[in-house]
């Protein structure tokens, strides 16, 4: 027979799993007399209210460790591995046993009924031993380790390092972010669900990800895992209707008057019925057009220059004087989709299927039309989900932001007259671009019969003076 | 209009040359988008008047000095001008 050794060195342990592995049973005697003892102080430390059951905890965890030992040939750190076997014993244990019942036989059930705190300081003492062990039980297998051990087990740094095959410092990093995901667990908990509700909607209006304290907080909020639910039920209906619904899901939201937190949670609890008014809303919507007006969150990121600083990015609010309609059409169609009063026609956004092409038709002219029409192709009857920009021209008509408009209020106003014209880059010169009928062009130089313009865009060159009307 | 012998037939070769030539030079400037969605401007840096899915022809009108826009007419007349490297 085999005698345990005393030497803890990993090389043993191999041997000893590789002896058992060809059938050696003492081998595994050896294994249990040398790592019992420690592994039934671990067990306790975590079972302190019922250090009793500690012996079938650890009975239960080299059960489990021989039947895993027999059934493969991984490779496996022993003494780390009986230690994790043994925590998850434990903690089977815990939640197996609920913590708001106390066995009458037990030792501890006549302290427990003579508890000088009240029934309610009791029940909320156990609610935060339960809610304890619930977010141990939920930390990443390794921090949990590294928490356990040198909080419950008193181990050394070292000792846990050895076990995980990992330095000192790591270890005291596993343990210093297991504390931390503990305390930022237990703050989520804590968070209000009216504040956790109106995070979600703002999460699933922009289309972003809610927040990790919003995720921390639903683990353990059945009330809130339920409002996700309901949104995700009120997209899938919207999708499922129409596929630009993820694009309407914000405006049909708006024009239900969901932009407050308070206003959801109300409309919500009244499902289904509500989403059935949702998704037939968002069937009225394909033929229809919302628009989401300056200071609602965008849609989607927008790259146009008549935008301040360029580009807008998805769930912001739009800037002043902006707008973005957004309506649907199937293919092939036109879609007619009209600014608000005194916006006019900017940038087509991208539609939100590939493979299709979406285009201004001729009665369209961007900068100067109130209403849009865009001709749909693609395959035939697929929805296709469209939006426009819009933006109020400044009074020298231009799109573009007051600040390049201001700059060159000083310089003469003139509008394109032909249909449409090249722009040159000196009379009679190489080809820089184009302007439409009706485009405000400021004169920046003068020669026989040749005007040098600069369009609202920035980009300068010369236009035929016969084909500018003003000024 | 009657011509001489020696006219006819060189009007003959000339309008042969000009039917078998035309569709060709025609032919030259359709040219396909390879882009997924080719963005089309109202001018370069300008407004965006379309998205032409990938495949769609357009016929080419102009080109900046440095090629690096194409203005084109494509589907339902639109006119604009679009990156000389979305097409194929």
């Amino acid at each position: 027979m085999l005698l345990p050794s005393t030497s803890s060195s990993q090389d043993d342990d191999t041997r000893l799993v590789e002896r058992l592995r060809a059938g050696d049973e003492l081998a595994f005697e050896a294994i249990v007399a040398r790592h019992r003892p420690r592994l039934l102080a671990f067990a306790r430390r975590i079972l302190r209210d019922r250090p009793d059951t500690a012996e079938d905890v650890v009975q239960e965890a080299l059960m489990r460790a021989h039947l895993a030992l027999r059934r493969d040939d991984r490779e496996i750190l022993l003494r780390p591995w009986l230690f994790k076997l043994t925590r998850n014993c434990a903690l089977d244990e815990i939640s197996r046993v609920r913590a708001d019942t106390v066995p009458l036989d037990a030792p501890a059930a006549a302290g427990a009924l003579i508890d000088r705190d009240g029934p309610a300081q009791l029940h909320e003492r156990r609610a935060n031993v339960r809610g304890m062990l619930e977010g141990i039980a939920v930390l990443p297998e390794e921090q949990r380790h590294a928490l356990l051990r040198r909080e419950v087990d008193g181990a050394s740094h070292a000792d846990i390092a050895s076990e995980l095959g990992i330095t000192g410092a790591a270890s005291r990093s596993l343990v210093s972010r297991a504390r931390e995901n503990l305390t930022k667990r237990n703050e989520a908990l804590d968070a209000r669900c009216d504040d956790v509700q109106g995070d979600l909607l703002r999460a699933y209006r922009t289309g972003r990800r809610a927040s990790a304290h919003v995720y921390r907080h639903l683990a353990g909020c059945k009330q809130c895992r339920a409002y996700r639910g309901q949104l995700r039920a009120m997209r899938e209906a919207l999708h499922a209707l129409h596929p630009g619904g993820m694009l309407l899901l914000g405006a049909v939201a708006s024009k239900l008057g969901l932009a407050g937190k308070g206003t959801i949670a109300g409309l919500l609890t009244k499902t289904p019925a509500t989403i059935g008014a949702v998704a037939a809303l968002s069937v009225a919507a394909v033929g229809s057009t919302f628009v989401i007006g300056a200071g609602e969150p965008s849609p989607a990121t927008i790259h146009s220059p008549v935008l301040p600083g360029g580009m807008v990015a998805k769930g912001t609010p739009l800037p002043p004087q902006t707008a973005v309609v957004v309506g649907a059409g199937a293919v092939p169609a036109s879609v007619r989709l009209t600014c608000p009063a005194s916006h006019r026609v900017a940038d087509l956004l991208p539609p939100d299927t590939a493979g299709v092409t979406a285009v201004y038709d001729a009665s369209t002219h961007p900068g100067i039309s109130q209403t849009a029409t865009i001709a749909l192709s693609g395959t035939r009857g697929r929805h296709i989900g469209v939006a426009i920009l819009c933006r109020v021209p400044g009074p020298d008509g231009s799109l573009t932001p007051t600040s390049t408009a201001r700059a060159a209020a000083a310089l003469p106003l003139v509008v394109a007259c032909a249909e449409r014209d090249y722009l040159r880059a000196a009379p009679e010169g190489d080809v820089l671009g184009s302007v439409s009928s009706g485009e405000p062009l400021h004169v920046l130089d003068r020669r026989p019969g040749w005007r040098r313009v600069k369009t609202q865009f920035g980009r300068t060159g010369w236009l035929p003076a016969s084909d500018l009307c003003g000024g | 209009m009657i011509l001489p012998p020696h006219r006819a037939v060189v009007a003959i070769v000339a309008a042969a040359v000009v039917a078998v030539a035309a569709p060709d030079a025609a032919d030259a400037r359709v040219r396909t988008t390879c882009a997924p969605r080719t963005k089309v401007l109202s001018t370069p840096g300008g407004l965006v008047v379309g998205f032409l899915a990938r495949g769609a022809q357009v016929l080419v009108l102009k080109h900046t000095r440095n090629d690096y826009w194409t203005e084109v007419r494509a589907v339902h007349s639109l006119v604009g001008w679009i990156h000389s490297q979305d097409l194929c």
